[in-house]
This record gives C-alpha cells, sequence and structure tokens, in this order.
C-alpha cells in the first residue's frame, strides 16, 4: 500500500469521524430547536380570576383584573341569586394561541 | 496571512523534495516519507504546545463572554423592573390622586433602597439569638415600609405589595452585584478558575433571576404566587368547611386569627391579614392564643408551600409532623418552643412546587392543590381530636392576593 493511499484511508477515516461527531453534538445541542413547536403556535400563560356565588355553585371564570384577591367581592352578578360573585381563585394558566 | 505562508513553504518543499513528495508527507511532515523536521515542529505546537500554553486564556475568553452576556441580561432586568415599579406607583398615584415626588427622585429612593443592608446579629453568643433576629426583621419590615409610604403614602395592601417588590429588586440587585464582583476579579488576576464558580451555577441564577422578574410583576399587580398557598388553604377552610366564624381581636401586626366550628370541634385559624404582601406575626398568634387566651390545642397544624425535588409532580400534597415554616427559623423556633411546653402534637402539610412555581403567579395546579389540602385537614381533625377540643391551624405563607 503506497503512501498516497494511507493519506487518503487515514484522511476519510478522520473526516467521516469528525462529520459524526459534529451532526451528534449539533443534534444535542439544537434538539429543542428541532422539536419545537411550530411556530404558528405560542404557548403564553395568563392570569385567571375564578369568581364563585356565595349561594350555589356557580362559577365563572375571567380574565384577572386590577385589584382581583380571593376572598374579594366582585361586580359580576349570579344569574340564579342576583348575589355578587366572589373571588374564588387567581392563578395562571397555560394557552396555546394559534396564528 | 499564515495560510499562505504555509501554502508558500509546501511549494518550496515540494519543489525541494519532488522526487518524494506525497499528499501525505507534504501534510504532515515527518513519517510519510517527507522527513521534514520543520513542517513537523509547526504541527507539534499547533496541536500540543499551544493548547498547553494558552488554554486558560482561551477558557478565560470564552467563561468571561457567557458570563458578560449574564450580566447584560441582568442589567437589562433590573432596569425594566426599575422601570415597571416606578410606573405601577405613578399609575397608583394617578388614579387615586396621590401626590408623589419626580420619576428621577423616585428612581433615586428606590436605588437608594435596594442598596439597603441588613446587618445580623453577632453570633458569639447564641443566647437570646432569634429575639435578635425577629427585632431586626420586624425592623426591616416597618423601615421598608416606612420608606416606600415616604415616596406614596397609599393604602396599607399598596404599600406592603410596593415593598415586596423592591425587595425582590434589592435581591436582584444582589445577584447582580455577586456576579460583577466574581467575573471582574477573574479578569483582574486572569483567572479562569474564579469566573468556572459563576458558569457552574449559571442555569441556577438564571432560573432565579426568572422566577424574581416573575415575582416582582405578580407583586406590583397584587396577584397571589405560589407561597399563598397556605394561606389560601387557611381562607379555604374558612369559607368552606367551617361555621360560626369569628374573627378574634387582638393587636398582633399584620395577622389575622378566627375561630370557627368544624365538626363540634373549635378551630383557630391563623394567617396573615391579607390581601396585601406580608407573612404576618404567626408566632405571636400561637403565643397570644396558648398563653393569653387559654386555648389548649389538641394540635397545631400548619400548611406551607414547599420545594419540590426535581421529578416531584407540582401541587403534591406531603404529610408529617413538626413546623412547616422556611425562612430564617424564628417563627419556628417560637413555635415549637411553645409546643414543647404545653405538649401540643405538631402537624404539618406541605404543597410542593418548584422555586419558579413559589414565587411567580400561582399556578392551577397549586391552587387546585389547596382543595386537596383542606379536605386532607378535614381528614387529620376528624380522626385525631374529639368533639369540644380545640385545634389552631396556621396558612403559613405570603398572603399576597389572599383576603380573608
Amino acid at each position: 500500500m503506497n503512501d498516497l493511499n494511507i493519506f487518503v484511508i487515514y484522511f476519510t477515516t478522520v473526516t467521516v469521524g469528525a462529520i459524526i461527531v459534529l451532526i451528534f453534538i449539533t443534534y444535542f445541542f439544537m434538539r429543542k430547536h428541532i422539536f419545537a413547536p411550530p411556530s404558528g403556535e405560542i404557548v403564553t400563560s395568563k392570569a385567571v380570576t375564578v369568581l364563585k356565588c356565595p349561594l350555589c355553585d356557580y362559577r365563572l371564570r375571567r380574565s384577572f383584573k386590577e385589584g382581583d384577591h380571593v376572598g374579594a367581592v366582585a361586580t359580576e352578578t349570579c344569574p340564579i341569586h342576583g348575589t355578587n360573585l366572589i373571588v374564588e381563585a387567581v392563578y395562571s394558566e397555560s394557552e396555546e394561541k394559534k396564528d | 496571512m499564515l495560510t499562505q505562508s504555509i501554502a508558500g513553504y509546501l511549494i518550496v518543499f515540494a519543489e525541494q523534495n519532488s522526487k518524494n513528495v506525497t499528499p501525505a508527507s507534504a501534510l504532515y511532515g515527518y513519517g510519510y516519507g517527507g522527513g521534514n523536521f520543520w513542517l513537523f515542529l509547526f504541527w507539534l505546537v499547533i496541536f500540543f504546545i499551544l493548547p498547553f500554553l494558552f488554554g486558560d486564556y482561551y477558557q478565560l475568553l470564552r467563561l468571561s463572554g457567557t458570563i458578560n452576556r449574564l450580566l447584560v441580561d441582568l442589567g437589562r432586568t433590573l432596569n425594566q423592573n426599575m422601570t415597571n415599579i416606578i410606573s405601577t406607583i405613578e399609575n397608583i398615584a394617578r388614579k387615586k390622586n396621590i401626590a408623589t415626588p419626580a420619576r428621577s427622585e423616585i428612581e433615586n429612593r428606590i436605588k437608594d433602597m435596594i442598596e439597603y443592608v441588613v446587618i445580623t446579629p453577632t453570633q458569639l453568643e447564641p443566647q437570646g439569638l432569634v429575639a435578635k433576629l425577629k427585632h431586626l426583621m420586624t425592623l426591616y419590615d416597618h423601615r421598608l415600609e416606612d420608606l416606600v409610604k415616604r415616596i406614596i403614602p397609599a393604602e396599607k395592601p399598596v404599600v406592603q405589595n410596593l415593598a415586596s417588590s423592591i425587595e425582590a429588586l434589592r435581591v436582584l440587585n444582589f445577584i447582580y452585584k455577586i456576579v460583577m464582583h466574581y467575573y471582574k476579579l477573574g479578569m483582574k488576576y486572569k483567572n479562569p478558575w474564579i469566573l468556572l464558580q459563576v458558569y457552574m451555577a449559571l442555569p441556577q441564577i438564571k432560573e432565579f433571576v426568572n422566577a424574581l422578574n416573575g415575582a416582582i410583576a405578580a407583586f406590583t399587580k397584587g396577584q397571589p404566587i405560589g407561597d399563598s398557598a397556605g394561606p389560601l388553604t387557611a381562607f379555604k377552610f374558612l369559607r368552606e368547611k367551617c361555621e360560626e366564624v369569628e374573627p378574634v381581636n387582638h393587636s398582633i401586626e399584620n395577622t389575622y386569627i378566627a375561630r370557627c366550628r368544624y365538626g363540634n370541634r373549635m378551630i383557630y385559624v391563623v394567617k396573615a391579614l391579607g390581601p396585601g404582601s406580608n407573612t404576618g406575626r404567626i408566632d405571636d398568634a400561637v403565643i397570644y392564643l396558648v398563653e393569653r387566651c387559654g386555648v389548649k390545642p389538641k394540635m397545631i397544624i400548619t400548611v406551607d408551600a414547599a420545594l419540590k425535588l426535581e421529578g416531584e409532580k407540582t401541587g403534591t400534597i406531603a404529610e408529617g409532623i413538626g413546623v412547616a415554616i422556611g425562612g430564617i427559623g424564628v417563627e419556628k423556633f417560637n413555635i415549637e418552643t411553645i409546643a414543647a411546653r404545653y405538649g401540643i402534637p405538631l402537624y404539618a402539610l406541605l404543597i410542593k412546587m418548584s422555586m419558579p412555581e413559589a414565587l411567580t403567579l400561582m399556578t392551577k395546579e397549586v391552587a387546585e392543590a389547596t382543595g386537596k389540602t383542606v379536605d386532607r385537614i378535614c381528614r387529620i381533625i376528624e380522626e385525631n381530636v374529639r368533639e369540644n377540643e380545640e385545634v389552631i391551624l396556621i396558612g403559613v405563607g405570603n398572603t399576597i392576593g389572599v383576603g380573608q
């Protein structure tokens, strides 16, 4: 086997090995981006307020408004009893938007 | 330049050794028929000597670049939150028609507040240390609220929420200064090992910074955070399970105590006074109930948010014995002392969540877990306490966004 063949074998082996390592490293670090949801779907979270009638189990969910706190009396009323609803919970909820 | 000189050298080499030259010998020098010592030396320097000589400098360059980016992000986060707090103050002042200083003056005062220091008492003689710590904690809370009141003399919950926002900003500023300190130190001594300490903690620092960022947003809006799980559980127990709810008169600051009846048992519910951001003085409340009011509790139940381990599910409830309170341990010490003195069993319920979840707006999982915790409390009381006996239930944590 002459010197040129040794060089070709050596060079090819190193090159192929380097490409394999490169692909592996790229996959390892970029997999989050590769498998990320399509750009049209954006996952965000928003504050939600849950209101409850003090007399029955009627519940109303709406976006958080300034001044909402658990136990506060809301301006919304119960359609059955007509009483003002009370804030039962305020929490964040993730939602998927489709553009 | 280097490429040209190498190429030129190879051409000369090829001309001189035209009989023996092969691509391998031209490229690698010795061992491939070329026998060129200088080329061999060149590659030896490139691959073996340079990395050892300049490895530290390369590390320094890489680490300093990463930490520098973190510092830029941190600085941006600090500025955004400062602007957010100032805008909140101005909006509140506009809505409530309150006179406030000029924007630049507010900014200067907040800058002074975030540099505020609390010097911990000496631990040379530990006797009375807890009382000293409690005194300092109370003093710090009062001072911070006083400083906020000087900027905007609004009602207490608003002042408390703004004080907590500024407190979170103070922590953020402290992180910035620590990271900057190590960065400058590493660059000053050209030492990558100093930078490596920050680099290793980088993911945790980023996570904590993001959590504080979310905490400031929640505090300025007055929204309940994950840590409010304890007070929310106490609130739900009072509203959903109790009968004959009656507030107990007392003079303990920022604390709400109510007496109610559950299954013919007398329950004393203690929580911080909401909806402003504060954790109350629950140890004082327990001392007041047991020593001043003569309450003889069959058990003290504490409910608190607890940090979960990676892999644990948010909203998992853990039951145990002891006092479930975080912080520096002053309140825990006082409640443990009084429980040991009167032989009162201590029960604890923990609602698991991650650190970002504890500091930012409460998640749906945590909110739902509080309902399950209430059911667990009912079961514990029914199983361990007979009718006409008394129980103290404490909802531990920051009561922001949770009333009573």
